[in-house]
This record gives C-alpha cells, sequence and structure tokens, in this order.
C-alpha cells in the first residue's frame, strides 16, 4: 500500500488561517484511483476550506496539493471537476447551455462540449428538461445539473462538496450509484460530509476532520474493526438505569430502538439478558461502531450538528 | 487560456443579454423614443403657420409684407368686426387679429409672444411709412431710410452655443451609462458571489477572465444600448447634412474617453461587488464610487473651462466625463488630450490589477462584507 501506481490526489500538511481562526492545521488527504474517499466531519470542520484549496480557489498558508505525485498545475486541474456545496450555477440560463459553457471553460470544443452535455443529462434522467432555464427545476434536478456540470468534460477527479445536504432516499441512492460508477470506472473521488452514517455504506475510505485537524483516517472497515467499542443494538427504548453495574452505557435511546455501548471484554449476552428482564426485545445485534460513533470516541464530542 | 475563457466569459454575457426580454425591451424603447426625437418635428405641424385676421381694409399694404415672410407661414382671414376679431382670438380660431384705422390695434392674447412682434413691427414700419408718404416724403427715401436705420446683428463665435450643447448632451450621456453599468457590474458579481457560481468557475477560470470578461460583456451591452438611441439622430443628421461643426470628432474622441471610464469604473465596481456577502449590501460598497461620479459629473458641467477643469482632465477618475465636455467646447490642446488619454490607459491598466486582486481575494470569503484591511497582506 506504500508505492500505489496512481497516486491521484495528495494533499500535504494543508494550513489555513482566516483572522485569528486556524480553520485547517496540517491536514493531509488521499484521493487514490479506485476508492471513494469520504471527508468527514461537523459543519465548520474545514472540510469546504480544504476542497477549495485542492482546487486553488484558495492559496493555503502552508501545505501542498500533488496529483499523481508532483505538484497540480492548472492543467491538471482542468482534468478535475468540483461540485460546490449548495447552488453555484448561472440560474436563468438553460440546462444544456449552461453544460456546454462550463464544458467549453475547460478547453472543450462546441461540438465534444454539446455531445458530452446531451449524454450526461440522458444518464442523469434530465433530457427532458435541457431547455429549462435552471431555475424552473426543484432542488433535486438543480443537484443533478449540479453534478453534470463537474462531470461533463469527463474529469479525472471529482470533487464533491456536501453533494448528500438536503436529499431525498431517491436522490441519496441515485447519486450513490453515479459515484461508485465514477469510481469503478477508474477515476478518482472524494465527496465531504458531515452526516456521517449517511454516507458509512458509501465510503471506502475516510479522512475525518474535527476543528481543522485530522481526528481520523483510514479503510472504513479497518476503522470500525479495529475499535474496541461495540455496541449492542436493540429494537426498543432502554432505561439507563436498568445497565446499572454493567460495563456498558446507554449511547442513544429512543421508541425505535436504542444502542448500548460495550467496554472491551464485556460479555454482550449478559447485557442483553439485562436488557430483556425489562422488555421484550425482538431484534438485536453487536455492532462494531458506527463512523459518527467513531467520530464521537475521537473526539468526545457529538459529530452531528443540526443544520 | 485567460483570453479564451475570457472570451467565454463575455460571450455567455452577450448571449444571455440577448435572451432576455428586459434587454430588448430597453434598447427597443430607447431606440423609438430617439426615434420619435427625430421624427415628431417632422411630421407634426411645426409652431410656425399663424392666422392673422384683418379688420377693415387694408390700407397698407399689411397682407402682401405678411405672406412675403419667408420664415412665418401666416395665413389672412378677413372679419366683420373688433368683436368678432376678439371672439376668434379668444376662441383661438385666429392667433391675432388686426383692426385697421389710425392708430391700427392688435387683438391678441398673449402680448408676449414673438407673432405679436413681428407684426406689431411690421404694422408700425407700413403705418409711418404711409404717413410720412403722406406728408410729402418720398415713399422710397423712408423705405430706404427704415432699412437703413435697423441695426444689423453679428454673432460672434457662432458655434459658442452649439458647442455648449453637445457637450451638455454629451456629458449626461457618459455620467448615465458609466453610472449605470458600474452598479449593475457591481450587482452581478455580488450574485454570482452569492450564489457560489463564482466558486465553481474560479476552479478553471483565473479571476481576471471572470472580471473582466463581465466588464467587457456588461459594456458592451451598454454601449449597444446607448449606439440604439444614438443612431435615429446620427442618421437624422448624416442625412440632413446640418451637422453641427466638429461633432463626428468630438464623437470619436469621446468613444475613446468612454472605454477608458467605463474599463476603470466597472473594475473598480467588480472588485468592489466582490466584497459584500448578500447582493442587498452592493448599494453600500459601491457608493463612494458613484459619490465620486456624481462629482465628477458636476464638475465637468460647471468647472471644465476653468483651472479646476484643467486639473481634472488630467484625473483618471473625471477625465471621462471632463475631457469629453472640453473636447466639445474646444477647449484644451492636443498635448492635454495625448497625456489624458495615457494617464487614463495607464491607471485602467494598474487599476484592473488591483480590482482582480481585490476580487480573487474576496470572492470566496463569504459570510461577511469583507473590509479592505481583510485583503490586505496576502
Amino acid at each position: 500500500m506504500l508505492e500505489r501506481m496512481d497516486p491521484g490526489l495528495q494533499v500535504r500538511r494543508a494550513t489555513q488561517r482566516f483572522d485569528e481562526r486556524q480553520v485547517l492545521d496540517g491536514v493531509e488527504l488521499d484521493v487514490p484511483a479506485d476508492r471513494v474517499v469520504g471527508l468527514l466531519g461537523p459543519n465548520g470542520a474545514g472540510k469546504t476550506t480544504l476542497m477549495r484549496i485542492v482546487f486553488g480557489v484558495l492559496e493555503p498558508d502552508a501545505g501542498e496539493v500533488l496529483w499523481q505525485g508532483r505538484p497540480a498545475t492548472a492543467d491538471d486541474r482542468r482534468r478535475w471537476g468540483y461540485m460546490p456545496q449548495e447552488r453555484g450555477l448561472h440560474r436563468e440560463m438553460r440546462v444544456h447551455d449552461h453544460l456546454v459553457w462550463i464544458a467549453r471553460l475547460y478547453g472543450l470544443r462546441r461540438p465534444e462540449a454539446a455531445a458530452s452535455a446531451t449524454d450526461l443529462l440522458e444518464r442523469l434522467g434530465l433530457a427532458d428538461r435541457a431547455n429549462d432555464p435552471i431555475r424552473d427545476l426543484s432542488g433535486g434536478m438543480a443537484q443533478r445539473v449540479q453534478l453534470a456540470a463537474a462531470m461533463v468534460h469527463r474529469p479525472e477527479l471529482l470533487v464533491l462538496d456536501e453533494p448528500f445536504a438536503g436529499l431525498d432516499p431517491v436522490a441519496v441512492e441515485f447519486l450513490s450509484t453515479v459515484i461508485r460508477d465514477h469510481v469503478d470506472g477508474g477515476g478518482h473521488l472524494v465527496f465531504s460530509s458531515h452526516q456521517l452514517d449517511l454516507v458509512q455504506h458509501l465510503c471506502e475510505s475516510i479522512v475525518m476532520i474535527h476543528e481543522g485537524h485530522v481526528v481520523l483516517r483510514g479503510e472504513v472497515r479497518e476503522l470500525r474493526a479495529a475499535s474496541p467499542d461495540r455496541y449492542l443494538r436493540v429494537d426498543r427504548a432502554v432505561d439507563p438505569a436498568w445497565l446499572d453495574g454493567l460495563d456498558a452505557s446507554v449511547a442513544t435511546t429512543g421508541e425505535s430502538g436504542s444502542r448500548l455501548l460495550l467496554r472491551p471484554g464485556v460479555d454482550a449476552a449478559a447485557v442483553l439478558d439485562t436488557v430483556r428482564r425489562h422488555v421484550d426485545v425482538a431484534d438485536f445485534a453487536v455492532e462494531a461502531p458506527s463512523l459518527s460513533e467513531l467520530f464521537i470516541a475521537a473526539t468526545g464530542r457529538r459529530a452531528t450538528v443540526p443544520a | 487560456m485567460s483570453a479564451r475563457t475570457t472570451a467565454l466569459v463575455v460571450e455567455r454575457e452577450l448571449r444571455e443579454a440577448a435572451r432576455r426580454k428586459s434587454v430588448w425591451g430597453l434598447v427597443g424603447l430607447i431606440f423609438l423614443g430617439s426615434l420619435a426625437l427625430v421624427v415628431l418635428p417632422e411630421v407634426i405641424p411645426s409652431d410656425d403657420s399663424a392666422t392673422v385676421a384683418l379688420v377693415g381694409d387694408d390700407t397698407i399694404g399689411l397682407t402682401d409684407e405678411l405672406e412675403a415672410l419667408t420664415d412665418r407661414d401666416i395665413e389672412i382671414e378677413q372679419l366683420a368686426d373688433r368683436d368678432v376679431a376678439a371672439t376668434a382670438v379668444t376662441d383661438g380660431d385666429v392667433d391675432l387679429a388686426v383692426v385697421m384705422g389710425e392708430p391700427p390695434v392688435l387683438v391678441v392674447d398673449d402680448e408676449t409672444s414673438s407673432l405679436v412682434t413681428i407684426v406689431r413691427e411690421i404694422v408700425t414700419t407700413l403705418a409711418a411709412t404711409q404717413a410720412m408718404a403722406e406728408a410729402g416724403i418720398d415713399p422710397a427715401a423712408v423705405a430706404d431710410a427704415f432699412t437703413t436705420a435697423a441695426p444689423t446683428v453679428e454673432l460672434v463665435d457662432v458655434e459658442r452655443e452649439s458647442r455648449r450643447g453637445v457637450a451638455f448632451v454629451l456629458t449626461v450621456g457618459l455620467y448615465l451609462v458609466i453610472i449605470l453599468l458600474t452598479s449593475q457590474v457591481a450587482s452581478a458579481v455580488a450574485v454570482e458571489k452569492s450564489n457560489r457560481v463564482s466558486e465553481v468557475l474560479l476552479a478553471i477560470v483565473p479571476p481576471r477572465s471572470m472580471l473582466y470578461g463581465k466588464v467587457i460583456g456588461v459594456a458592451c451591452i451598454g454601449v449597444a444600448t446607448l449606439l440604439a438611441g444614438i443612431a435615429p439622430v446620427a442618421v437624422r443628421y448624416a442625412v440632413g447634412g446640418d451637422l453641427p461643426d466638429q461633432l463626428l470628432g468630438t464623437l470619436a474622441a469621446s468613444g475613446l474617453w468612454l472605454v477608458g471610464g467605463l474599463a476603470l469604473y466597472l473594475t473598480l465596481a467588480g472588485g468592489l461587488g466582490a466584497m459584500v456577502a448578500r447582493q442587498e449590501e452592493v448599494g453600500a460598497v459601491v457608493t463612494p464610487l458613484t459619490m465620486l461620479l456624481v462629482a465628477g459629473y458636476l464638475a465637468t458641467l460647471t468647472a471644465s473651462d476653468s483651472a479646476v477643469g484643467v486639473v481634472l482632465a488630467y484625473v483618471p477618475l473625471t477625465s471621462p466625463l471632463v475631457e469629453p465636455y472640453r473636447i466639445a467646447i474646444g477647449e484644451g490642446s492636443w498635448p492635454e488630450y495625448v497625456i489624458s488619454l495615457a494617464i487614463l490607459a495607464v491607471s485602467v491598466v494598474l487599476v484592473g490589477r488591483l480590482a482582480a486582486a481585490v476580487f480573487r481575494r474576496a470572492i470566496v470569503r463569504t459570510g461577511r462584507r469583507l473590509r479592505f484591511r481583510d485583503l490586505l497582506g496576502r
């Protein structure tokens, strides 16, 4: 794993201050090919700033951005695609026109740009809205156009800032498929999210940042397996008082179920028996920590901040 | 790459503007307004025609004299008596009535009208001539005496007034174009910043391409609108052949300062527009710029031919208004024009760089309005 054939994008020691605030402090990010990389952390952690540095929109106080092992140039960046958080399109422009314009800015000739835009709109299910102004589209559709704008020049690297924010479950599924396809096709991809559990199944590799520092990084599967913590999931609400005397605590609880944090070496069956003395449990499991639980363990804070 | 991307940004501005009905509406409105100004005076009967009523026998030959007037088209009507004439004047059926007699009486409803002055003078001359002839003086000698006695008027600097008129219209036009487009660029930049278009673009387009592209695009649309307003007037003068002297030269020179002035003010406006967090704040940041323009405009109209005007002709923020005015009224000299234009050109380059630097730093700093202090140092 040390010597990759395709190192892809590498950010080294990115450091950024705004006024008195340290936004990034020596953050490192690796986006090799064939991996869906998640840049995770609560709102305000510095994710967007890092992405702006990747694209050269911001000049960092220190640190560098490498592409295939050497400092990234403007030409390299023209082969990347960026989707910022929120909007990022001229709302009065028509969908197809906008995509063609963006593709031409990336350096494509007009006919290629038009063909690519048409093809992409077809793939994203927007073909029948090609001549509508973007302001007439619903939020989910506008999001797809935004995604199309980042992909219209067939980039080698896709950088998506909070692509899942505000999407309904169908749209989340759709976007996950597009992300998967891009990576399966040999592309590089990193996306940011503050909804850690929503993207847990999609990420293969993560960098978790908090207040400008990396608090956790690595392969999701390995990180979860390596954690000494285990959680007992039961489908009933649990009163913390029931666990008195056991080396376990209630992480979350509610009518839809509870997650009980088991200290290393605790017998999960004994804890389950204790709970079953109070309520009937129909569904339960012992699980590795979720990404948000890993985040809490690493920072001692709650991961999700209300939007 | 930067020229190509700038061209693409300009192309988008123009294409989207061409799609907007409001743009065509404005161009059409200005064109029609200008056309109306040119055409209406030609088709509407001019004020110069008038009806004069006579009461009694025209013993002094007034009819012949009035009909002989070349710059007035006067119709003569015979009425029965003074009262009928008075009613006709009151009702507006005739503009004026002359009741013959000794002395003749002019029945009018507006003593100050130029027609009254003209008719009164003619009647006086004719009546006096007749009286002197009756007293035995040779009518030819009388007519001769009247002709030689009337002072002739000689206008010094006949073009002065028309030059001032041209200069005034020019200044108002330049001022309006610059101030309107300044606000337009600032708010367009602020909108693109607030809806994050700039963020996507910055990843692929150099900041100066975004700024210059926006400036050039907006300026082209503004100037095209201006041309739609100028075209009917230009055609009218070109066809009519009575162009005020040196108008074409003045317009061409103004074009140079207009381009320079737009480049200067619009790039500054773009830089300022990038500093706001929300579009509503645009007014506040461009106010210093528009105040400068208003001050320059007032100074141009009041002081262009004074010593202050000479100084302002070299100051790049005022020269785009002052210098066209001075050229229009025939002030200044070639060295002054060349130096003024050179200073303006250099300023455009320097300010362009400054504005691009402000733009580049400000466009990604969202959340609150920025101060210049925030952008310095790095």
